[in-house]
């Protein structure tokens, strides 16, 4: 059975050196730390779907730049 | 700019927070050098205030070695953190500058953060965050947006920064 996670508390009213505490994650933590871990993966997934169609679309939008005639310079220059 | 307090980790934990703030700063600065065990390249980590998820909000503009995005989420940002497929022994530096943390206003905060990873590929990120309550900031939470642990080695120094006489920030 993996051990429970744990966390770090510094309670800074208390004096240097008795500040920390070590304690393990209460069901309710564990719980809300997989719904946003999920929800941090969802999300992940949907940038990196933003950013492949982002770029295809750009790289599309060269190549028709291209068809017309365009030289790379002058693709450059009308899109940087 | 006034130390207040660091917290090295010697284990593995799942999340580390600075509770019972000292009321009588204007702004605080947390410094963190973070390693997770997510096996990623890096990873997001996350702050909340006084145990609130809730009311967050992060506007980012992002970079690595291949591409720049404007990203709005997640909320709660704090930073990348270098992740186990990088290079061992490479941590994070990311700073938080959380400003008037004790007024009965919005609490703005900025993420300015590298990963370290010393081979071509590293995340950069320059963050504006918010959080939505008026209540004063008297603790704050560190966590990884996976669920994964903050290994040993990671650092992270909480200063308190006061406005002089003139009413502009010292930091000496």
């Amino acid at each position: 059975m993996a051990d429970r996670p744990t966390k770090i508390v510094v309670d800074l009213s208390k004096p240097k050196g008795q500040r920390e505490t070590v304690v393990e994650l209460t069901d309710e933590e564990i719980a809300e730390r997989e719904v946003r871990a999920a929800e941090a993966e969802a999300q992940r997934i949907a940038d990196e779907e933003a950013q492949a169609a982002q770029e295809a679309a750009k790289t599309a939008a060269h190549e028709k730049l291209a068809a017309l005639g365009l030289t790379p310079e002058e693709i450059a220059a009308i899109t940087k | 700019m006034q130390h207040i307090e660091t917290i090295e980790l010697t284990s593995s934990q799942a999340s580390f927070t600075f509770s019972s703030i000292p009321q009588d700063y204007d702004d605080l600065v947390l410094l963190m050098s973070l390693r997770t065990d997510n096996n990623r390249t890096d990873d997001d980590s996350l702050i909340s205030f006084n145990s609130s998820t809730s009311n967050l909000s992060i506007v980012r503009l992002f970079g690595n070695s291949s591409s720049v995005l404007s990203i709005v989420n997640p909320p709660g940002f704090a930073g990348f953190t270098t992740a186990a497929s990088t290079q061992a022994n490479t941590f994070s530096s990311q700073k938080l500058y959380i400003s008037n943390y004790t007024r009965p206003t919005e609490k703005a905060y900025s993420v300015d953060n590298v990963t370290e990873n010393n081979v071509s590929f590293a995340s950069q990120d320059i963050a504006a965050g918010l959080w939505g309550d008026t209540a004063a900031v008297n603790s704050i939470t560190i966590t990884m947006a996976k669920g994964t642990n903050f290994i040993a080695g990671s650092t992270a120094s909480l200063y308190g920064v006061t406005a002089g006489g003139s009413g502009t920030v010292t930091t000496a």
